[in-house]
């Protein structure tokens, strides 16, 4: 089942004429092509005309009624006024909704239903022993203080009944209260509220007000002008209380205490004397209408509260009028002659409406209950079907996509109407800006002759053929033993066959590497950067400084005391027992004394260790430290003066898993010596423990007051045999 | 008669392990007294050299402690 909509849409409902025009017949007849462009105008005439119907449609049906029965005492009703209470929400107890205030055989009679449309709703209340006769009813008060009314005719003593809204029972006795009038009111006619302060009623020849307050004690207000005739009507407009007499006098005053106070007479109707009747429409727009006139006779509407009246002829002329009633958007008017009920957009142009047939009988009144429309007659109430509420809830929109039946136009871009043929594909067509069916040529892929074949071409503009990879990769190299590579620009070939070489990078390309280069890639040796990148200065005294820079660690220790300074780096051996590491050093100044030292030490931590050290007077000294003791295993005088100035003195320690060797060596140009004096091997347990690690340090101090100043200009480390 | 003067070493560890046995080699001997003053004494200085004191004959007595190892 299709859920409930929940907006009735709506669309230039109140647009200028010229804004909505009928598409032609011819259009009507075959729709529209494609490329074509209607005007806004179509479409605001089919969208207003289809939303419309919607609201028609669901709106209450004047073409379907059922008949109520009105249980009349005696004989059938010969006056009935209807008055709803549009009000109470229905809730734990039934609102007793609808009233018609009405004279059968046995009398005045209020009959009161909860919801009409059920053949015996109606309920027939008695008990009223007012001495004049039911005129009017009516239903109106502030927000939540509703009030039901009936207005009783009499010669001289008028009374005005009146209960609140959803009274338990409306009986005569119990329900209603006779309201307290000033003396000598006549026959009470018709009551209006303004809205929100005062009600207001006319009687014969006067005119009373109340305020919220005091609903059943109300007082006499004043006319400007004395009234010569007799009052038949009263309204509230929105902005104004109108009032008018058989003679055509028309009285206005405003809302609140203005109603209480004096009353203004404005210019007569136009025709004159009649049994007027006010029915208030849309935007405040007031009918003025003859009652149970046998004759035709044009409508009257003020839009100025009376200041002035335009004269409204009905078409067909709709006569003998009981009641008019504007709800729902429509005017309904009940009549006494067939078709006893008329419906009206305008006020103007009449539909007849078509009631069942229960003899020649008078709609008394029409009103307007809960999405029904309810017809007053003798022994019956006519209830239209009921309209259609627009649903709760927020709307939840169905997430599954669909296919667009036929689309003119792909992405803004239109599609060719011609028809393609089996194999086509669309194809822009910039001369006509159209998607337009193609043949596809050429693009079908060529015959394999064999598998795992892949389409080439030879050229620009060639046509493909199928190729084997081997053949593709024949087209850059068929020499056996070659590689392919990416060259600086293209994918290239290079000879890889040589005996006992081996394929890797050079920093650029891929390339063959011979077995010196795998071996010093793999075992070194590896030049530190000299940059002071990962090591930590040690806490120097005496002033002395380790400083990075220009590719070498300058140490500095400074004449007036002892001094001492280094910097260190842990996990610096790629083997902690494997290994050879070297440093280069050359002495700047303080060149020849016993009172210097300078040197590599390498271990497991700063608390064990082992070392080796240059005296700038010459010695080499070795050994190792347990955290506490240096303990030296072997001093002997080594290096000449130029030997340690030169730049090319290398302090070399070697480790294998069974002896560590300490040694220097004279180098040129940078370079590793080609030879070494070893100092002592050491197959000692302790020292081969203490050397056991990756830690290096390099430092230099000393022990009297001599400006001593050295370089480290390289450290190198390998593996066995990088060296 | 050893004389001493005061001196500076290095911070503990290596350095300090490496000056004392340095200075040792050389025949002197770094004591802390027992002000915990550090000072270093030689039966001989240079001539000339400025700020010596006369060291104990039983410095340890004095409660000064030896650091140069024995």
């Amino acid at each position: 089942m299709a859920r409930r909509p929940q907006r009735m849409p709506r669309w230039a409902y109140d647009a200028a004429g010229s804004r909505l025009t009928e598409p032609p017949e011819s259009e009507q007849l075959n729709g529209w092509n494609t490329n074509d462009r209607p005007p806004a105008q179509y479409f605001n005439w089919m969208f207003h005309y289809h939303s419309a119907w919607c609201d028609y449609l669901r709106g209450p049906s004047l073409a379907k009624w059922q008949s109520d029965t009105l249980p009349y005492d005696t004989s059938e009703l010969t006056s009935a006024s209807l008055a709803v209470d549009s009000a109470t929400t229905e809730g734990t107890s039934l609102v007793k909704r609808n009233v018609i205030a009405a004279v059968d055989g046995g009398g005045n009679a209020v009959f009161t239903s909860v919801r009409a449309g059920n053949a015996t709703s109606w309920t027939r209340r008695t008990n009223f022993t007012a001495s004049g006769t039911f005129w009017r009813a009516f239903f109106c008060g502030p927000s939540g203080s509703e009030r039901f009314w009936i207005t009783v005719d009499h010669a001289s003593a008028g009374e005005l009944l009146t209960t609140a809204a959803n009274s338990a029972v409306l009986s005569g006795t119990g329900s209603w209260t006779s309201a307290t009038l000033p003396g000598g009111t006549k026959g009470v006619r018709a009551v209006a509220y303004d809205g929100s302060a005062y009600w207001a009623a006319v009687a014969r020849d006067t005119i009373i007000a109340t305020p919220n307050a005091s609903p059943t004690s109300w007082s006499a207000a004043t006319l400007g002008t004395a009234v010569t005739g007799t009052f038949r009507d009263l309204v509230w407009t929105g902005t104004a209380f109108l009032a008018v007499t058989n003679q055509g006098e028309v009285y206005r005053a405003g809302g609140g205490s203005a109603a209480a106070a004096t009353w203004t007479a404005l210019s007569a109707m136009p025709p004159g004397a009649a049994d007027w009747r006010f029915t208030v429409g849309p935007n405040g727009t007031v009918l003025a209408w003859a009652e149970a006139l046998g004759a035709a006779a044009d409508f009257y509407t003020t839009d100025d509260d009376g200041d002035s009246w335009t004269a409204v002829t009905s078409s067909p002329s709709v006569e003998k009028i009981k009641s008019i009633t504007f709800a729902d958007s429509v005017w309904m008017a009940a009549t006494a002659d067939a078709p006893y009920l008329w419906q009206s957009n305008d006020a103007t142009a009449w539909t007849r409406l078509k009631l069942p047939y229960a003899g020649a009988t008078t709609v008394y009144d029409v009103a307007y209950s809960e999405g029904s429309w309810l017809a007053a007659r003798n022994a019956f109430v006519e209830v239209s079907a009921r309209a259609e509420d627009i649903a709760a809830g927020t709307w939840a929109p169905d997430p599954t996509t669909s296919s667009l039946g036929n689309a003119g136009w792909f992405r803004g871009r239109a599609l060719s109407e011609t028809a393609p043929t089996n194999g086509q594909v669309y194809a822009w067509n910039s001369s006509t800006s159209k998607w337009t069916p193609t043949t596809v040529s050429g693009a079908s892929l060529p015959s394999a002759s064999g598998a795992n074949e892949v389409p080439a071409s030879t050229g620009a503009g060639t046509t493909y053929s199928a190729v084997t990879v081997p053949a593709l990769l024949a087209t850059i190299s068929n020499t056996r033993g070659r590689l392919l590579r990416r060259g600086s620009s293209a994918w290239e070939s290079f000879d890889a066959s040589t005996a006992d070489t081996f394929v890797g990078g050079d920093g650029t390309d891929v390339t063959v590497r011979t077995a010196a280069q795998a071996r010093a890639s793999i075992l070194g040796p590896f030049a530190d950067a000299m940059d002071g990148s990962g090591w930590v200065a040690n806490t120097t005294s005496g002033g002395a400084s380790a400083t990075w820079g220009s590719s070498k660690l300058a140490c500095v220790c400074p004449s007036g005391s002892t001094a001492s300074c280094g910097t260190a780096k842990t996990a610096y051996l790629a083997s902690a027992q494997w290994y050879d590491i070297a440093a280069r050093i050359q002495v700047i100044a303080g060149n020849g004394s016993s009172a210097t030292r300078v040197g590599l030490i390498v271990g497991t931590s700063a608390s064990s260790n082992v070392s080796i050290n240059l005296w700038t007077s010459g010695t080499v000294e070795c050994g190792h430290y347990d955290g506490s003791t240096f303990t030296a295993l072997a001093f002997p005088a080594a290096t000449s003066s130029g030997d340690r100035t030169g730049g090319q003195l290398w302090l070399r320690i070697s480790r294998t898993p069974t002896s560590v060797a300490f040694s220097w060596g004279v180098g040129s140009a940078g370079a590793l010596p080609t030879a070494w004096e070893v100092i002592h091997v050491s197959t000692n347990a302790t020292v081969l423990l203490r050397a056991g690690g990756s830690r290096v340090e390099l430092f230099a101090l000393t022990t009297g007051s001599i400006q001593f100043e050295v370089d480290f200009l390289d450290l190198h480390h390998a593996l066995p045999g990088g060296f | 008669m050893a004389q001493h003067r005061p001196t500076t070493l290095p911070p503990s560890g290596f350095a300090r392990a490496l000056h004392l046995s340095a200075v040792a080699r050389d025949n002197a001997v770094v004591w802390q007294t027992a002000a915990a003053e550090i000072v270093e004494s030689r039966d001989t200085w240079p001539e000339g050299t400025q700020g010596l004191s006369e060291t104990p004959a039983d410095p340890e007595g004095q409660g000064w402690t030896r650091l140069t190892p024995s």
